[in-house]
């Protein structure tokens, strides 16, 4: 039986199964009652009778999550690129409309909390006007501190394991100003994440990750020189990461991106405090990485 | 060359990673009782940044320090957005040990997004020392804020082992308290002490004396529904921290989002609902 008909059969009944981590729950449950994902998607992927696609956004904390899949999500709902993109429930519009709202006062959007039932969810129907491709895309927007906390002691966090052994495709974002800056920080972050997902994908000497990796260096507005070579100025400057991703990767590519266009600083003498303000939005390189991956998906 | 011959006789180097036992509760006085410490908050180090354990004692193990980590507050979980609030939390640990937390704000995030840093000090019990309170967590607070005062560390990398001073005399007997005059409010209190004997959790809206309500409900427990009770007052409610009693201000929507379709009992006193309608 497809996936889909087992979500189907799962809605119509008086349960529903977690597309996450597969445990049942009751029908008017809107969080899963084991790893707190979002049960509304069930039903709306029920009715498409499509197999849903999740692609995980992932990075340390403080890289750009929210801020990247907000500003994706909202470049796709408006036709951006060859696409076209519908969001399926209301909830799916809550990360874009957070992270526009936020950057258009001049704010950054407030940090996602570690709690998987605060998470944002996503869940859109993208159609790829030059394939007639239709794709259903669910991706959750994580807490970089949960996933540091997993990847410190696995099963920390059960549904980041589940999510990222069902992803489809992976976006994997890294602080590149950071690294441009000589902190070596980023660097073993991505390697650490790059390390758990092989390992969970268990795969042998001479077998490699399959699933679609974009490693994004985001904030390149910091080092322009990303955009001109962006696996040139991993291998520079993230060779740990390079290295494990081109030996343990099947499918890995290398992005810059950047959305915010400048950023001010406001200093509180008071509190001692400096506060960054993003001036204008900018947007480089966001879709092609989601390009990238819907290729091979 | 014989490898022993550049070994030091003197062993205190060699850090004892077992956490107390009962047989250690035997060896120390018995009005004090030892605890491990670890603070849980959101700075940036050279090693890393966001919320995560930045500091504790040496006898925390690995999977203690997964379970706080996965059970305590992070950005913006204080119902009260009094930059003084103060929430707590008591739990057991599958390793068997007390945790009780004392969770307040530290300052703005560190990386201005907006909100305040949360910050929780965290002191973790054996079952004996636990017991040295009553297993009442306000009294192993009250211990902890004696001893290592009431500004935030975020500067520590270590903590020691903490030395509280016990304080079985504060509340409480081996029996429930029987309460003998009518009285509306300390019915409710009763009510709520007899409801956590039920297997579902409970989600109880309080309106603004969150952690007083705790302390009424635990004074009318006895030591050993004390001992079982998982709980903590002025945090959101949060699937992930498995708490059987949790008391909050208000229901946002997000908290009935949470909770909708699920076994959890709502609970509302009764000043709650003259606060707000």
């Amino acid at each position: 039986m497809s996936t889909a008909k087992v979500f189907k059969s799962s809605v119509l009944s008086a349960q529903t199964e977690c597309l996450i981590c597969g445990s049942t729950n009751k029908a008017e449950a809107m969080q899963c009652r084991d790893c707190a994902a979002n049960l509304s998607m069930v039903q709306d992927i029920a009715a498409q009778d499509r197999n849903p696609c999740i692609i995980s956004v992932i990075g340390d904390s403080n890289a750009g999550k929210t801020v990247y899949l907000g500003v994706l999500l909202d470049m796709l709902s408006q036709r951006a690129g060859d696409f076209e993109a519908i969001p399926k429930g209301a909830y799916s519009v809550d990360v874009q409309q957070v992270v526009i709202s936020h950057l258009a006062h001049r704010q950054f959007p407030p940090k996602t909390p570690m709690e998987a039932d605060r998470w944002y969810w996503a869940y859109y129907q993208v159609l790829q006007r030059a394939r007639r491709k239709w794709v259903d895309l669910v991706m959750p927007d994580m807490a970089g501190e949960s996933l540091a906390a997993e990847l410190a002691s696995p099963h920390t966090f059960r549904v980041i394991r589940n999510l990222l052994g069902k992803s489809a495709g992976m976006v994997l974002l890294v602080d590149a100003a950071l690294a441009a800056n000589g902190s070596a920080h980023p660097d073993f972050f991505a390697l650490k994440m790059l390390s758990y997902i092989d390992s969970m994908h268990g795969a042998g000497r001479d077998e490699r990750v399959t699933t679609p990796t974009a490693v994004v260096l985001c904030k390149s507005d910091y080092c322009p020189e990303c955009f001109d070579d962006p696996e040139q100025f991993a291998r520079a400057n993230l060779n740990r990461m390079w290295n494990m991703a081109r030996s343990r990767f099947e499918h890995v590519a290398f992005f810059a991106s950047s959305v915010i266009g400048s950023l001010g600083y406001a200093n509180c003498a008071a509190e001692g405090s400096v506060t960054p303000i993003p001036l204008h939005t900018a947007l480089r390189g966001v879709l092609e990485p989601f390009q990238w991956i819907i290729d091979r998906v | 060359m014989d490898y022993r011959s550049g070994m030091n006789q003197d062993l205190s180097c060699v850090v004892d990673r077992r956490p107390p036992t009962w047989a250690d509760a035997g060896n120390v006085p018995a009005d004090v009782v030892h605890a491990e410490q670890a603070i849980f908050t959101s700075i940036r180090t050279p090693m890393g940044e966001g919320y995560r354990i930045i500091a504790c004692s040496p006898g925390l193990s690995v999977d203690e320090r997964a379970e706080i980590t996965r059970r305590s507050p992070s950005h913006g979980s204080i119902c009260d957005s009094d930059p003084a609030a103060v929430a707590l939390s008591s739990y057991r640990l599958a390793t068997g040990r007390h945790c009780i937390a004392w969770t307040r704000y530290a300052g703005k995030e560190h990386t201005a997004r907006g909100g305040l840093r949360v910050y929780t000090r965290i002191a973790l019990l054996s079952t004996a020392g636990f017991h040295g309170f009553d297993c009442h967590p306000f009294g192993v607070l009250d211990a902890l804020t004696s001893s290592i005062g009431g500004e935030p560390d975020l500067k520590s990398t270590s903590l020691p082992r903490l030395s509280l001073a016990a304080n079985p005399a504060r509340t409480g007997t081996d029996e429930s308290n029987e309460l003998t005059e009518p009285d509306c409010e300390l019915m409710q209190f009763r009510d709520l002490a007899h409801a956590v004997h039920v297997p579902e959790p409970m989600l109880v809206i309080a309106g603004e004396n969150m952690t007083g309500l705790l302390r009424q409900v635990i004074d009318l427990l006895s030591i050993a529904d004390r001992e079982r009770l998982s709980c903590s007052a002025n945090l959101y409610y949060a699937a992930s921290r498995e708490f059987q009693l949790t008391i909050i201000d208000r229901v946002t929507p997000e908290t009935r989002r949470a909770v909708q379709g699920r076994d959890i009992r709502l609970i509302e006193m009764k000043d709650a609902t003259d606060e707000h309608g």
